[in-house]
């Protein structure tokens, strides 16, 4: 199971309620009277809120409070769900519910939904200022009690089943489809000859690699998801090693009509960091790109200093759509479809946990779709 | 019955999928004229082509082959399509198999079975 985070930070200002603070000390007192209804809710061992209109916490079960850390109820006075579960962006303006990324969100949308007095039920994926990746099942059911109206909100942490889910889908289709791909060009060599023989001969050694790496990719992220990644610091010229990503790619470019380019004003920088988890980052970079774009257009790859530090620039002519991007970086996320790709999940685990580095992107315009890792040009913590 | 070679399109994202598949489509006396690695590449090499065949993975980048299905068939309601799909697909492949594909290639499939599928997408060619 995803570990929580570990320590929440209390710094977001409690949410407004509709009816002022006053308001909201009554809401809770309200519940705080109702030994019966407290004792019935705990009893179901769920973790389960209780919020009012404003959708502030009202009450919270001892399951909740015990899955969280709230060692003091105090600590959820005021405040939405988003604070207290850790959400990165409950922090921005206007807090929890508020923020342009909320609008994509599974449990805001279930909640709201319980207001408007249905039930609901909705997957929530969020991503903890820390780091952690969760996967909550959110159902919301609305509940009036004397005057006013609230909605109970039960979470279950699919988190695992995501995971496995996940998991089955590449083992079991990715992994099992390129394995396929591997015996039946080993049988075509049987009878291959001359020219074609060379042909399958290289075409087995390419999908054998490929193979190799997804078993691989997939070590690594659990690896990284278990603390259990150990990092291994080398010197890298950044031009060198995207000239390695870049020719990794040239075949795929070429037989899907993509033209690959390093971009001219790349620079030679020498900097430290891991070569494995750095090609996983940058591949996966690539990856994404190919899936975006359509035969005849361009990926970019370019690398700079800048500031102390090493940026690495992977660019493509598609824009993503506001959804898409308000998703990016989210574990059970993908463009694909439920239970396909981790790329960009890995991408920022990887870069931000393991490399001491930041990663983001920017999408919109003609300048399309840029994904960014700009890593320091020594990992913290090695001598400079 | 026409003696000229049936044209084939294939559409997966995996390059080793279309060489094989292309192997198997020309062992059976057929020709590839368009390859796609995404489901819009797909949907313009059939308009392109107009082949008699369309092999069709369902999970592509930029547009799934479900959708892609359901756009050949608006237009070209005479398509023959085939969608190649792992056991995992298995609710999609029923969809598309209502939705008027021709049949399905698994891609656990040994390439004999492969030529047979293809062979029976095409009922009117006697082979010797």
């Amino acid at each position: 199971m995803n570990e929580l985070p570990k320590e929440r930070d209390r710094r977001s200002a409690p949410a407004p309620s509709a009816g002022g603070s006053g308001h909201f000390e009554r809401q809770k007192l309200d519940w705080q009277s109702q030994p019966f209804l407290r004792q019935v809710l705990n009893a179901l061992g769920e973790v389960i809120l209780v919020l009012n209109s404003s959708k502030q916490i009202v009450f919270a079960t001892n399951t909740f409070l015990n899955r969280f850390k709230v060692h003091d109820v105090k600590d959820l006075d005021g405040r939405r769900w988003g604070d207290i579960l850790g959400c990165q962006h409950a922090l921005q303006e206007g807090g929890c519910g508020m923020t342009r990324f909320c609008r994509v969100c599974g449990g805001l949308k279930a909640i709201e939904t319980g207001l408007r007095k249905a039930i609901d039920v909705q997957e929530c994926r969020i991503l903890t200022r820390l780091g952690d990746a969760l996967d909550l099942q959110v159902t919301a059911v609305a509940i009036d009690f004397g005057a006013e109206q609230y909605v109970i909100c039960a979470m279950l942490d699919i988190s695992a089943s995501n995971r496995l889910r996940m998991l089955e889908r590449l083992f079991f289709h990715d992994v099992t489809n390129t394995a396929i791909g591997v015996r039946d060009l080993a049988d075509m060599l049987i009878e291959a000859k001359g020219e074609q023989a060379v042909e399958v001969r290289g075409m087995l050694v390419k999908t054998a690699a490929t193979l190799v790496d997804q078993i691989q990719n997939q070590r690594l992220l659990t690896m990284a998801e278990n603390n259990n990644l150990s990092v291994s610091v080398q010197l890298i010229d950044s031009l060198d090693f995207l000239r390695g990503i870049l020719a990794k790619w040239q075949d795929e470019g070429e037989a899907r009509h993509l033209k690959l380019v390093v971009n001219t004003d790349s620079m030679p920088v020498g900097f430290s960091s891991d070569k494995t988890i750095l090609s996983h980052v940058l591949n996966s970079m690539v990856k994404n790109a190919f899936d975006a774009s359509s035969r005849g257009m361009e990926i970019a790859l370019g690398c700079y200093a800048e500031n102390q530090t090493v940026v690495f620039r992977i660019r493509n002519s598609t824009v993503m759509t506001e959804d898409v991007q308000l998703q990016v970086f989210l574990r059970s996320f993908s463009t694909r479809g439920a239970g396909r790709g981790l790329g960009t999940y890995s991408m920022k685990l990887l870069t931000e946990h393991y490399l001491g580095g930041k990663i983001g992107f920017s999408s919109g315009g003609s300048d399309g779709t840029v994904f960014y890792v700009r890593l320091p040009l020594s990992p913290p913590g090695t001598p400079k | 019955m026409t003696s000229e070679k049936k044209r084939v399109v294939i559409a997966d994202d995996e390059s080793h999928i279309r060489y094989i598949l292309k192997n198997v489509v020309q062992k059976e006396g057929m020709i590839v004229v368009g390859e796609a690695a995404d489901g819009q590449s797909a949907l313009d090499q059939y308009r392109q082509h107009k082949p008699d065949l369309l092999l069709l993975d369902i999970n592509m980048p930029l547009r799934n082959g479900d959708e892609v299905l359901i756009d050949v068939l608006k237009e070209f309601p005479a398509a023959r399509v085939i969608m190649l799909t792992m056991v995992a697909d298995s609710d999609v492949i029923q969809r598309c198999l209502g939705a008027g594909a021709l049949s399905y290639i698994l891609k656990s499939n040994s390439t004999d079975e492969i030529s047979r599928i293809l062979r029976d997408a095409f009922p009117s060619i006697h082979l010797p």
